[in-house]
């Protein structure tokens, strides 16, 4: 391999997908017109199956992408990147159009108003689900028609529908315009005499990866198609320490690739998510747990994470799926690079998801296997199509108890009516119509979601990433539609600190201290604590709160998470599959802040809400294994969406050896007691104070958010403001 | 059997082996002057004021401007209950044996994952002896390893006393000079290094603790001091080096209190490089900084 400069490679990565005249003279059209040519071609397929239709656009936009190829990239550009002008000309409004057909202009208004209130949001989720690499690769895309075309045939000869043989079609339609875009490559790379990159094309062309190169190539193109053509998020670029272990040691016993041409193409794979900038990042995944019991960390495991490290980036994300058998010099190594703010990496503990899984009826090897994806989450490795319809903004289902269903800042009816506050005498009698009014919008929430995921293969049908699951082909259904074998829909619960808090600081002042009546607080935050900021500072500032271990306020985080899990953990969704419950927030504990009215922990609107199963900012008194013991509280088993947490630490915390062993027993004492994921920011509050005012000296600074990096000049002053605050707890 | 305790901290990696809780207890012999916590010196309760937290709300009747408080009546404990924000704290609590240990025992997974356990700092034990030999005795029956961080000045019955509970006494060195020890810390050195020298003739492990403070301890013969002692006691494992931190200047402020004029920053990266150097080129044992 010729390896050209570093520094020349990222520059032009670095362009790549930010500069908008980066095509301006390649092969193609531009995107506007593709964007006009779909809208047209929307219009003429009106009465085409969904599928077609959809194949079809994919077709048109493969045909005309603008591409282009250097000698310094290894991964050929595709102006389609970041645009996903799928989603506008199709999607959104067969979106529209099922939300129509299936909602009542009474109900919708509802559906409305708790989505743009922030309460309650119910969406059509395509951003959840991985496909079969290992598939992938072994078969390439030709492989991948071939076996689609060996099933359609089988499938014909025997009773087949109309939905049926449109779903063949498709995927005929999608795999041969991906097959075309190859071509297309091909003849650009021989054109500016790129062999290695022409080869390489090639043999995906006629056959699947050969080479590392080639299987990251492989990667590279199906998640470039699936994620910004066929818009649905390939959610992990999978195991990639595993699966590209065996081409690694072929490469390198063969001569193809010597070790550090191995090096240059990771970084270079790598740097390309990084200069993607998405806004959640891209994650994959290392380790694992072989059959045998050992761990499935290679030596390729420690040389991409050695690169990783060298970059400096934050995306791709990294995921280490941790058990007693992972070396401790990897997981070390990990949290090394976290303390000099290399963080973007989560720690993911194999005992609970092993644990976990096999509750739910998967058998060990699924569960030993399981993918990690998103930010944490995991689901049986390429059999799952798993979707995040439903997410409910718990505070905001207290204030709706607070205010006998009435949702504040709207004025709508949001809720049930359970009570006005003076008629609750007793915490007790507020705590049940907190959870009644919890239970009624899960029960309404989860109602809608199965409304519109019935129509999902009608909303976003998936060829690309149906033709990747045996399952589909077997029965001829979209991934989406109960083609997969596993299909899970999750209920995200959001805030779940902030709730805890809440009911915390009632049931202390009001019943106990009787500082005020209910009345006079639910009066107090509809001012947003105008003119009541002493009252404020004491909630505030009251340590009886979630995350410091204090039996109280954690038995109330689990106490009404378990309600939640117990009734709603296993329901049958109407894909196949199941519900299940995650802790987690994604960005939402800052999205929403401003939806989000005055909370009786002393929050006001437009503060941040707590994130994931981590106290609320600023809030975590009592050190890490105080937070650590908080979240263990939890059953992690009934929570198999997932039950993350953020760590922040001092970086005098975990200076030297002392410093570096003390976080590998935290880890390790976290994931032994089946703790799920676990994530660090080591942060000093002055130092963020300087960023702050000088961020000009701190441009790489990162900082971890929920389950993704980014720089810490790139987040708004509130957010900084809340992560210093925390840092001057520690 | 009450104590008067300033915290118990969760999650020290620096204070012995493992993951540990720190109690730091009220009260101590010394008055070391670059002390960074000169909150633990006076065994009573005291008031202390964190002027950027105050919101000038005036709950406290301005109580803040009445620091230095000597002796806190219940009068004094109302205005200061009223903070709303924190601003104005309370230093030091009566705390019993068993309360204490029902907080520790709650890190009993990472005790074990890690080796760790409870240390008892300070302030001073050996200022407090009944209560920390209660609190080793209670750790024992729970299976929590203990350490003792201790300045060494005190009666050596007490040490002794601790010392079948105590798994590492992490004991402080800061002055070879018996007059400059005086001058820094308000007591000669003349007993701590009986009392060392005796602990370090039973069969126990000890930690030698160096603060060293540029220009006031940190000279040339301290630290050949050091290296001999660490030669000299078979029972010296480690030599830690703790560089001084001016972190309590701010707390003599939030006393309300004057300090002496002391160095606002830590030694810089060179001064620290020479403080190893000259250790280490004078005992075989490890120096470290924690």
């Amino acid at each position: 391999m010729d390896h050209q400069a570093w520094n020349n490679v990222q520059e032009y990565l670095g362009t790549k997908f930010s500069d908008p005249d980066f095509y301006k003279n390649s092969p193609g059209i531009p995107m506007t017109e593709i964007v006009d040519q779909l809208h047209h071609l929307a219009a003429e397929d009106k009465f085409l199956p969904r599928a077609v239709a959809k194949a079809r656009a994919f077709a048109l936009v493969c045909s005309n992408v603008q591409i282009r190829l250097s000698e310094c990239d290894l991964f050929p550009g595709l102006a389609s990147c970041r645009n996903r002008v799928i989603e506008n000309t199709h999607i959104t409004p067969w979106h529209q159009e099922i939300l129509e057909k299936h909602f009542t202009p009474a109900e919708f208004k509802i559906f409305e108003s708790c989505y743009l209130s922030n309460t309650v949001k119910v969406i059509p989720d395509f951003d959840h689900s991985v496909p079969d690499w290992d598939d992938i690769l072994a078969l390439g895309f030709n492989g991948l028609l071939n076996r689609a075309l060996a099933c359609e045939e089988k499938y014909l000869a025997g009773d087949n529908t109309a939905e049926g043989r449109a779903y063949f079609t498709a995927i005929r339609i999608e795999y041969r315009a991906a097959l075309s875009l190859l071509e297309r490559l091909i003849a650009e790379a021989n054109a500016q005499k790129l062999d290695m990159q022409s080869t390489a094309l090639r043999n995906l062309r006629n056959g699947s990866a050969g080479t590392f190169y080639e299987a990251l190539l492989q990667i590279w193109l199906y998640f470039q198609l699936a994620e910004y053509i066929d818009v649905f998020q390939a959610r992990s670029f999978g195991n990639l320490d595993r699966i590209l272990y065996p081409y690694y040691c072929r490469d390198i016993e063969s001569g193809e690739y010597t070790g550090e041409d191995i090096r240059l193409i990771v970084r270079n794979f790598m740097y390309q998510s990084a200069a993607i900038r998405h806004k959640v990042g891209h994650p994959f995944y290392f380790g694992g747990t072989d059959a045998d019991g050992s761990s499935a960390i290679n030596e390729l495991s420690y040389l991409i994470l050695e690169e990783y490290d060298k970059m400096g980036i934050f995306d791709p994300k990294l995921q280490i799926k941790v058990s007693e058998s992972t070396p401790e010099k990897f997981v070390k190594y990990a949290l090394d690079m976290i303390r000099r703010g290399r963080n973007s990496i989560v720690f993911v503990g194999e005992p609970c998801i092993i644990r976990t899984m096999l509750k739910h009826g998967y058998s060990l090897r699924e569960a030993q296997t399981a993918d990690i994806k998103g930010c944490y989450e995991y689901c049986v490795c390429g059999e799952t199509v798993e979707t995040a319809p439903v997410t409910i903004n718990v505070p905001k289902i207290l204030g709706l108890a607070l205010r006998n269903g009435i949702e504040i800042l709207s004025g709508d009816r949001q809720g049930i009516e359970t009570g006005e506050a003076e008629e609750f005498t007793s915490f007790f009698r507020l705590y049940r119509a907190f959870i009644r009014q919890l239970f009624f919008q899960l029960e309404r929430s989860m109602e809608w979601g199965d409304r519109i995921e019935t129509y999902l293969d009608r909303i976003n049908p998936s060829p690309m990433l149906s033709a990747v699951f045996r399952s589909s082909l077997a029965c001829a259904r979209d991934g989406y539609a109960r083609g997969a074998r596993y299909n899970n829909s999750n209920i995200w619960l959001c805030a779940t600190a902030t709730a805890a808090d809440s009911l915390m600081m009632i049931k202390k002042y009001v019943y106990e201290k009787k500082l005020f009546s209910l009345p006079q607080m639910v009066d107090i935050l509809d001012r947003n604590f105008e003119g009541f900021e002493n009252i404020r500072q004491i909630l505030l500032n009251d340590p009886e709160k979630y995350g410091n271990n204090l039996d109280r306020p954690d038995r109330i985080a689990t106490h009404f998470t378990a309600m939640v899990a117990r009734k709603f953990d296993g329901r049958k969704n109407k894909r196949g599959g199941f519900y299940t419950v995650a802790l987690h927030a994604s960005n939402r504990f800052s999205q929403w802040a401003g939806h989000t009215e005055a909370t009786p922990d002393g929050r006001r609107q437009g503060d941040e809400l707590s994130k994931n199963m981590s106290p609320t900012q600023g809030n975590a008194r009592q050190g890490v294994t105080s937070v650590i013991a908080s979240v263990l509280k939890f059953d992690s088993a009934r929570f198999m969406a997932d039950l993350p947490v953020d760590i922040m630490l001092h970086p005098e915390e975990v200076k030297g050896e002392n410093g570096l062993e003390a976080m590998y027993m935290l880890v390790m004492t976290f994931i032994k007691n089946y703790g799920h994921a676990i994530h660090f920011n080591v942060m000093d509050a002055d130092r963020l104070r300087e960023a702050q005012k000088y961020p000009e000296k701190y441009r790489d600074l990162q900082v971890r958010i929920c389950g993704w990096n980014e720089l810490w000049n790139s987040i708004s002053r509130n957010e900084q403001d809340a992560y210093i605050r925390q840092a001057d707890k520690l | 059997m009450n104590g008067m305790i300033l915290d118990l901290v969760h999650f020290s990696v620096h204070d012995g082996p493992g993951i540990r809780s720190v109690l730091y207890l009220k009260g101590c012999p010394l008055r070391c002057i670059w002390c960074h916590s000169p909150e633990s010196q006076f065994r009573q309760q005291e008031l202390m004021f964190e002027h950027r937290l105050c919101r000038r709300c005036g709950s406290c009747d301005n109580l803040y401007k009445l620091l230095p408080v000597n002796g806190l009546n219940e009068e004094i404990k109302l205005k200061q209950s009223r903070c709303p924000t924190g601003a104005l704290r309370i230093a030091g609590k009566l705390c019993s044996a068993e309360m204490i240990i029902a907080e520790v025992k709650k890190d009993m997974i990472f005790f074990r994952e890690s080796g760790g356990g409870l240390t008892i700092s300070g302030g001073e034990a050996l200022c407090q002896p009944d209560f920390t030999l209660e609190l080793l005795k209670l750790a024992a029956k729970e299976k929590i390893n203990c350490c003792i961080e201790t300045c060494g000045f005190g009666q050596y019955d007490v040490l002794k006393r601790f010392l079948p509970l105590t798994e590492i006494f992490l004991f402080d060195f800061k002055a070879a000079d018996p007059e400059l020890h005086r001058r820094l810390t308000g007591v000669d050195n003349r007993l701590i290094l009986e009392n060392l020298r005796r602990l370090a003739s039973e069969n126990t492990r000890i930690h030698l603790r160096c603060p060293l403070i540029p220009g006031v301890n940190d000279q040339k013969e301290h630290l050949l001091a050091v290296a001999a002692l660490a030669e000299e006691l078979s029972a010296v494992e480690e030599v830690h080096i703790e560089p001084y931190n001016p972190m309590g200047i701010g707390r003599y402020r939030q006393l309300g209190l004057r300090c002496e004029a002391l160095p606002p920053a830590p030694p810089s990266e060179i001064q620290l490089e020479e403080y190893f150097k000259i250790i280490r080129q004078n005992t075989g044992k490890p120096v470290i900084q924690p």
